[in-house]
């Protein structure tokens, strides 16, 4: 009896010690919701269009022109890749088109969250893993959402005043 | 019985006046001269158009009766009658009148005439050309050339008038001035071939004095088009023949005279744009010329640090565009600006000047 005791003790304890390696999920450890989930994926060119922004500033026209249909543009696509967590890791950009930014390294956002003022997220571009060569910045000015859009502008400025912008439509064909 | 025979008589009487009167004819409803544009020494023909007057009838004969400058014969003068309620007269003013060109000239400003039957039963108002001196008031507006009518057609005389002496090292000519011309552009043309002598007699300028040179011609003839030609415009050039006929060849040219057909619209100017304004050596650039001359053809030729390419412009005459990727072409050098040189397919420069590249602010910044 003494010994049928023991052993349920022991059967305990071990129900015991096992059950310690459960995690418990009481929230801590959930991986925030970030706009990377959004952004990741392979993104086909739509449109490209060039914006003259010393044209829009004057008032002149035109100040925008699609280029889609020339270069090869429309062979573009971006990949922005993320690791299992989620983090940014690597992108790239396939195809013939000019390359008006570096057309492969690391990105990640400025700030990967929403931004309270609704202004555009930035994705930076750097050249190494580490981030510490800042090669390039689009600004986020059409956010994926319901459907599978992204709007991306590259803007190239003198002394703070911008002169010419790209602005890149894109798609996932790879619907989420 | 008597009273009433008394009442016709007097009723005949009465209209005696109006059947012996005279019975006017509405005036022409058009009137024009050929050459439109002409001296008093030359062949002119005037031509009265009575396309809607009642009271002629076809082909019926008609005469000039004139007083200004001067009646020439105290008879009126049978016109001759061309077809389509049209009737013309053709003389020389000097050898008409029997007056030199300086009295000509020198009387009313007007040529004053009627048009009537032989008995003068019936006759139009009075009528005037004006003696207006077409080659004088060229001379004094200073221009190199000017055309008449206005209203130039394909079928009919289209007066040029030329003066040399406005065109720097034109003058002295060795021989004759010839017309170098063509529609449309040069579409349809007839040029000035030196070496065919039938060729140099068809171009010749009427040389009329002190360095001003004529010449008339019907497009439609001219050219060799038909009368469905839809002309547009008119361009030419004066041309100096060597005068050797052994070895005939120009000897100098005006430069080129253009002249819109009456009722197209002018075109618009040519206008060369780039499209950004401003553009940094990773950027792409558009490069679009609108409104072309007809047959215009250009090509760019951009130059940056130690490399130069060249493409042409794709396109029709309302637009013609290049799209280059200055990124791929000149980024691996270190410059500050591009040569941009763009021209036709005669080699005539439309553009030729540096386009300064833009720097880019540090990202960090």
């Amino acid at each position: 009896m003494r010994t049928k005791q023991c052993l349920l003790w022991l059967c305990y304890s071990c129900i015991l010690w096992l059950s310690a390696c459960t995690k418990l999920d009481n929230g801590d450890y959930v991986m925030p919701i970030t706009l990377y989930e959004k952004l990741q994926g392979t993104w086909t060119l739509t449109d490209l269009k060039q914006i003259d922004e010393t044209a829009k500033i004057a008032g002149l026209k035109p100040d925008e022109m699609s280029l889609y249909n020339q270069f090869d543009f429309n062979t573009l696509q971006i990949v922005l890749e993320t690791d299992d967590d989620g983090i940014p890791t690597i992108y790239q950009v396939t195809g013939n088109a000019p390359v008006l930014f570096e057309t492969n390294g690391f990105w990640e956002l400025e700030n990967p969250f929403p931004m309270a003022d609704g202004s555009a997220p930035i994705i930076q571009l750097y050249r190494d893993a580490e981030k510490s060569i800042l090669t390039g910045k689009l600004h986020v000015v059409g956010m994926p959402g319901a459907s599978p859009q992204m709007e991306l502008k590259l803007t190239r400025s003198q002394a703070g005043v911008p002169y010419v912008s790209y602005l890149y439509q894109l798609t996932d064909l790879n619907l989420k | 019985m008597n009273k009433l025979i008394l009442i016709l008589f007097m009723g005949m009487m009465c209209m005696a006046p109006f059947a012996k009167g005279q019975q006017a004819i509405a005036d022409p409803d058009r009137m024009w001269t050929v050459p439109s544009v002409y001296t008093m020494d030359e062949p002119v023909t005037w031509n009265f158009d009575f396309a809607s007057a009642e009271q002629l009838s076809d082909g019926e004969p008609l005469y000039l009766w004139i007083w200004a400058p001067t009646n020439p014969t105290g008879a009126p003068i049978p016109l001759t009658y061309s077809g389509e309620r049209v009737w013309s007269i053709t003389f020389t003013p000097t050898d008409f009148f029997g007056m030199t060109v300086e009295q000509l000239w020198a009387n009313t400003e007007n040529f004053f005439f009627l048009l009537r039957d032989i008995d003068a039963n019936k006759l139009t108002g009075t009528l005037s050309f004006p003696k207006q001196d077409a080659v004088k008031s060229f001379v004094e507006s200073g221009e190199q050339f000017a055309f008449a009518p206005s209203d130039f057609q394909l079928g009919s005389t289209l007066s040029i008038l030329f003066n040399a002496n406005l065109v720097p090292d034109f003058l002295p000519a060795p021989a004759s001035v010839h017309l170098h011309a063509g529609l449309n552009d040069w579409d349809a043309k007839q040029e000035f071939q030196a070496w065919l002598p039938d060729i140099r007699e068809k171009t010749a300028f009427r040389h009329i004095g002190n360095g001003i040179y004529k010449k008339d011609i019907i497009p439609e003839s001219y050219f060799g088009v038909t009368d469905e030609y839809e002309m547009e415009n008119f361009v030419f050039l004066a041309v100096k023949y060597n005068g050797n006929d052994a070895q005939p060849d120009w000897a100098g040219a005006s430069p080129d005279f253009r002249i819109i057909a009456p009722g197209v619209p002018e075109p618009l100017p040519p206008a060369l744009s780039f499209f950004p304004l401003k553009i940094s050596a990773r950027d792409v650039l558009v490069i679009t010329r609108d409104n072309n001359i007809r047959g215009q053809r250009l090509s760019y030729t951009i130059t940056g640090g130690s490399k130069t390419i060249s493409g042409n412009l794709e396109g029709n005459m309302a637009r013609q565009r290049a799209y280059i990727n200055i990124q791929k072409e000149f980024s691996e050098q270190t410059i500050d600006k591009i040569h941009l040189l763009i021209k036709d397919q005669n080699g005539v420069a439309i553009y030729n000047q540096d386009m300064p590249l833009m720097k880019e602010d540090d990202l960090l910044q």
